[in-house]
């Protein structure tokens, strides 16, 4: 991995600060819903054209699945995620996808995490395993279901299991995070999700490795256990 | 020499805490009827999370009061559950006559770590087995395996009467010893009757047990109890969803987990353990712990009980904490099976098989 600089759009995305990865603002149900997702993706690339970044534009639906979609700085869209799982929201008409790919970026191997899927140790697990060190989550939060407690419950959590970056990024909120130790007051918290938009923090490679050192996470897994409950697992 | 010198040790302890004097003490002590028992209600659980402070007990009967107190207050207080931490099983070791310096070489002993592993190596991420395959007979196990027989005889001992005098369900702590030519991390669980209800090994050693050449169980087991289907592993195996979702799909309820935080305090240090386990898997937590200062080393806190969100009153996920994180505490909280059982959640709940079993027999290699 290498040292980027994240950022979470505001409302102006000519206003967009500098930043090697960008993620615009969340938004709600049925904004997704009414989203041209095709326009969606051309803003997307004009923005990365413009900022010669890589850009993250927020979830559309395509093809009957929930999707997050990375464009490169040259306007071509590298990645596309389907969410893997669904809640009310989506689960009445939208398909879950079975598969979870990554991107390889300059700065490092990027996962996109669409909607609850942030929730699920399984898709993080996944995607860590196979190489993923950062990761843009964009779901949406009723806000009588928004607290501080569900982005800890979320992304906060799967960053610390599995130790990666991650941009987390709702209709209620927005943050940086990575492991604990990435942040000088060890919270893992790079931005937080209070703190006014646009916000951005440098993703240290450095500070990841060296948080890894004191909380190698990995080491202590256990194939034999897993393979013995693999029936537990897959259920 | 050392081996026998050892050996000579244990038996002396074995002797001065045979079984028999054990039940003989606790007989004569007695078990006090309790006037604020509350009586349960269908479905509902009181649990206790004993939060331990390290001291050097010098005597059995000084261990035996101690756990003895613990355990009064809790049934006290109505507990149907009382959970002690990691390692309240060592503490047994305060007996002997060199256990400073016997603490100083074993953590001595424990030289260094498998190294972490090199930036090139983090990415892609590796699994790897080979941080298991460490020596034979380092010192920390030489030194455990001859008290592992009195260990395990004043541990069940101990903590069966102590189940059946106050009529309670027991989760002991783990005491870390030599079974089957292994060094294992134990925890213990006992009915209300005294019966040993079951044990279970820790399956995710930290670094330094790997150093000390700790074997990690291979399973994971939910025991039903007089309060429910019961998980039990140990401290770290709460940091891996892996661990709580293979308990949930076995029928546990409630996840108990004794922990021994070889850190300083800090907020976001402790939250990377129960507290999203149980958001993840929709059960009850219970973490139990061992603080404090011994030989160098410090332990922190803190204890608590956890729920799902939905199911505590301010929506964070804790029905009761310690107040401190280096004290002796007892946190005690109610449980409603009933409303786990009717529990839902839009975020946590969904689940598609198909993916797991794509990926997860490779990638658990």
């Amino acid at each position: 991995m290498k040292t980027l600089i994240a950022a979470i759009a505001g409302p102006d995305l000519a206003a967009a600060p500098r930043a090697d990865l960008l993620v615009f603002p969340g938004a709600e149900a049925a904004s997704v819903r009414a989203r041209d997702g095709a326009a969606l993706l051309e803003r997307a690339a004009a923005t990365a054209r413009r900022c010669n970044a890589y850009v993250v534009p927020g979830l559309y639906v395509k093809d009957g699945g929930l999707c997050l979609g990375l464009v490169a700085p040259d306007g071509t869209l590298v990645l596309e995620q389907r969410a893997t799982h669904l809640n009310r929201a989506w689960a009445g008409d939208l398909r879950r996808a079975d598969t979870i790919v990554l991107a390889d970026t300059p700065f490092g191997r990027l996962a996109l995490v669409p909607d609850v899927d942030v929730y699920k140790g399984e898709v993080l697990r996944i995607a860590a395993l196979q190489g993923a060190e950062v990761a843009v989550c964009v779901q949406v939060l009723p806000p009588q279901d928004y607290s501080e407690a569900m982005v800890l419950a979320g992304a906060w959590q799967q960053a610390q299991q599995n130790c990666l970056y991650i941009v987390s990024v709702s209709d209620q909120h927005a943050c940086l995070l990575g492991p604990c130790d990435t942040a000088s007051d060890h919270s893992g918290f790079l931005t937080h999700p209070g703190d006014p938009l646009p916000q951005r923090a440098e993703l240290s490679a450095e500070k990841r490795l060296a948080a890894y050192k004191t909380f190698p996470v990995f080491q202590s897994l256990n194939p034999r256990l897993y393979r013995n409950h693999l029936d537990e697992l897959c259920g | 020499m050392l081996d026998s010198f050892l050996k000579f040790l244990a038996r002396s302890l074995q002797r001065k805490a045979a079984p028999e004097k054990i039940r003989s003490y606790l007989q004569a002590r007695g078990y006090p009827s309790l006037p604020g028992h509350v009586p349960s209600l269908p479905g509902h659980v009181r649990v206790a999370a004993v939060q331990e402070q390290l001291r050097v007990l010098k005597t059995w009967q000084a261990y035996v009061e101690r756990m003895y107190a613990f355990t009064a207050r809790a049934a006290g207080a109505g507990a149907q559950l009382v959970c002690f931490p990691e390692e309240n099983g060592l503490l047994l070791l305060g007996q002997l006559p060199l256990v400073g310096p016997l603490l100083r070489l074993a953590t001595r002993s424990m030289g260094n770590p498998p190294p972490p592993v090199p930036a090139e190596e983090l990415e892609p991420v590796r699994l790897s087995s080979s941080a298991w395959d460490l020596p034979d007979g380092s010192l920390v196990a030489r030194l455990l395996a001859p008290f592992s027989p009195f260990f395990q005889e004043t541990f069940t001992t101990v903590f069966g009467e102590l189940a059946r005098g106050f009529g309670v369900t027991i989760m002991a702590g783990s005491c870390m010893q030599v079974a089957d030519g292994k060094l294992v991390n134990r925890a213990y669980l006992f009915g209300p009757d005294g019966t040993l209800l079951g044990v279970q090994d820790k399956v995710h050693p930290v670094d330094m047990e790997m150093a000390m050449g700790m074997t990690p169980a291979e399973r994971l087991q939910a025991v039903p109890t007089a309060v429910g289907r019961l998980g039990f592993p140990v401290c770290m195996d709460a940091t891996y969803f892996e661990t709580f979702k293979i308990l949930r799909a076995l029928g546990a309820q409630i996840v108990v987990i004794p922990i021994a935080n070889l850190e300083p305090f800090q907020h976001y240090w402790a939250l990377r353990g129960i507290w999203p386990r149980v958001q993840e898997n929709g059960v009850y937590g219970i973490k139990s712990a061992l603080v404090g200062r011994l030989g160098g080393l410090e332990f922190t806190g803190k204890a608590g009980v956890f729920a799902p969100l939905e199911l505590t009153p301010d929506r964070s996920g804790v029905l009761a904490e310690a107040q401190t994180f280096d004290r002796d505490e007892l946190v005690v909280a109610d449980l409603d099976l009933d409303r786990l059982e009717a529990y839902r959640s839009d975020y946590f709940d969904d689940s598609n098989p198909a993916l797991y079993r794509k990926y997860f027999p490779d990638i658990y290699r």
